[in-house]
């Protein structure tokens, strides 16, 4: 569950975007940083390879002041997707609230994709998550592609666990915002059912 | 002390009522409340207090109260009892007022507590709903504020932490392939391997404003491109990668493991870098360490167990001259160590 500082006044929320490689995560990061007002975000730090290949992370941190009385802060950050960042995934996942998988629509990433999603299942299980009951969104990426996959097949290959999916371009910011309006919403429904938990017990 | 204390715990009790109560807007005593003159005021002693007592409980008492009982006795209470006992202990606010003062001047540094069972309950329908309202993509307009700088320090902290954390992960093949290089594989693709591995930890360590771990990463790169153009990996090149992964090594935070530049020498070394105290050492000549090196004795418990005929096994050099590289290298290691005695 996300960090509540009663005293701070203050909800802090770890969301990753998480996927395989080239998909797009760090397309949505660079649009939220881009299209969010100054107030909201912070500086975007990406550190990537010589090709520009995510190689550590992404961050970027968020923050909604006094929102009902408290500070909103959301840390955003994307996993690098090769698959021999596996290590680096895993550590990056480390305390998540909310997950954001981008699967790529391109008809050759499919067993990718599905890699990636397996890959994201196994790690969760590493910190005693289960994908079924922490906020995830799906995203299917690149819609805009001639030989895109059809919804159906994707949203039956991956969206088994029956959550919220998007659409999205993230090049052209179709999507985007939807989809993290949605992921941090449901970061915030879990803090308010986990807490309703523990007071009524 | 005591007396505060069970005091305290009453309030601390009674505010959870009013605050359950409160949330589900259908306490009887919130009818009284509404048809009190002094409404705002009484509202305000209320939040007052209740502020007052979930800092005191978030400070003190999180593993004093006993929630269970606290819970059993809610749930056994009638609605109108929580309100005489916030109309006794307002009664004697200022009083209470001046112990929570004396209380709270101590910082027990529990400040953050993570839902932990019995917190005190968040408005979570409110903040949905305020969040509901703010847009957050609206259009920047001049004058309009910007990112709190009070965070700034605080998401520093949180990348820093992970980088490293993640930096160790890509080092460790790093190391693997220095002690590959330092034990005398001379193959130039290992070379190569090393030096695109390096490369982008260097851009990044520069991205996060690390200059010095920038520097030694440059000085890494450096020292394997010096190799790569003479198409061999010399004894004297390997001294030199050592030392140069030393400078990364040491600028490592200590929660990482690679603690040392003998690590990548030898799993097993305790803390003493030999080599690097044996290259400065008078009465050692360079071609010593590097017959020491191509043998493979990198560390103190190795050094004290070869023979001259170990040496002589794999440098080909005369028996009495490998006998003269261990006895000079160990008097040399020896008298580095006493100056630290």
């Amino acid at each position: 569950m996300p960090k509540v500082g009663i005293k701070e006044k203050e909800i802090i929320a770890k969301i990753v975007f998480y996927g395989p490689g080239l998909g797009g995560k760090t397309t949505n990061m660079q649009f939220i940083h881009r299209k969010a007002h100054p107030q909201y975000r912070g500086n975007l730090v990406s550190l990537a390879t010589e090709t520009d290949r995510t190689l550590f992370f992404d961050f970027l941190p968020m923050a909604l002041k006094k929102v009902g009385g408290f500070d909103l802060r959301f840390h955003l950050f994307t996993v690098p997707g090769q698959v021999f960042y596996a290590e680096s995934r895993r550590i990056i996942l480390n305390g998540v609230d909310g997950v954001v998988f981008v699967a790529d629509s391109h008809p050759a990433r499919r067993a990718a994709n599905e890699e990636s999603f397996d890959d994201l299942i196994q790690n969760l299980k590493l910190y005693r998550l289960d994908v079924r009951k922490i906020p995830v969104v799906l995203q299917y990426n690149k819609r805009d592609l001639p030989s895109a996959m059809p919804i159906a097949d994707m949203r039956k290959e991956l969206n088994y666990i029956k959550v919220p999916d998007f659409e999205a371009v993230a090049m052209e910011g179709i999507g985007v915002v939807e989809t993290f309006q949605k992921i941090t919403r449901m970061v915030l429904e879990q803090v308010q059912k986990e807490l309703g938990i523990n007071v009524s017990n | 002390m005591e007396r505060h204390l069970q005091k305290l715990r009453n309030g601390w009790s009674a505010s959870i009522h009013l605050e359950r109560e409160a949330m589900n807007r259908k306490a009887p005593w919130m009818d009284l409340m509404n048809r009190t003159d002094s409404r705002p005021e009484f509202d305000m002693l209320i939040n007052r207090f209740i502020e007052s007592l979930e800092e005191i409980a978030l400070r003190f008492f999180s593993e004093e109260i006993d929630f269970d009982q606290i819970r059993r006795r809610m749930k056994s209470r009638k609605m109108s009892q929580p309100v005489v006992e916030l109309l006794k202990l307002l009664a004697s606010l200022e009083q209470f007022e001046q112990s929570i003062t004396q209380l709270t001047d101590a910082d027990s540094g529990n400040a953050r507590d993570r839902g932990s069972e019995g917190a005190p309950a968040v408005d979570m329908e409110k903040i949905l709903e305020d969040f509901d309202d703010v847009d957050i993509f609206s259009e920047y307009r001049e004058g309009d504020a910007v990112y709190g700088a009070e965070y700034e320090a605080d998401d520093q902290k949180i990348l820093n932490e992970l980088f490293f954390q993640i930096l160790d992960g890509y080092l460790d093949p790093i190391i693997v392939g220095f002690r590959a290089l330092i034990s005398g594989n001379t193959n130039l693709k290992l070379v190569e391997a090393l030096l695109a591995s390096i490369r982008p930890l260097r851009r990044s360590a520069e991205t996060m404003g690390f200059r010095s771990l920038h520097q030694a990463f440059l000085g890494m790169e450096a020292q394997l491109e010096a190799t790569m153009s003479t198409s061999v990996v010399r004894p004297l090149d390997r001294i030199q990668l050592l030392q140069s992964f030393d400078q990364l090594a040491r600028l490592l935070p200590q929660s990482t493991h690679h603690a040392s530049a003998l690590d990548v020498m030898d799993p097993d070394a305790t803390s003493h870098s030999l080599i690097l105290s044996l290259v400065v050492a008078p009465g050692v000549e360079g071609w010593m360490v590097q017959s020491l090196l191509e043998v493979g004795i990198f560390s103190p418990q190795r050094l004290l167990a070869a023979t001259p005929s170990d040496i002589q096994a794999v440098t080909g050099l005369p028996s009495d001259t490998c006998l003269e590289i261990l006895t000079r290298c160990r008097r040399a290691y020896a008298e580095s160590q006493s100056q630290f005695r």
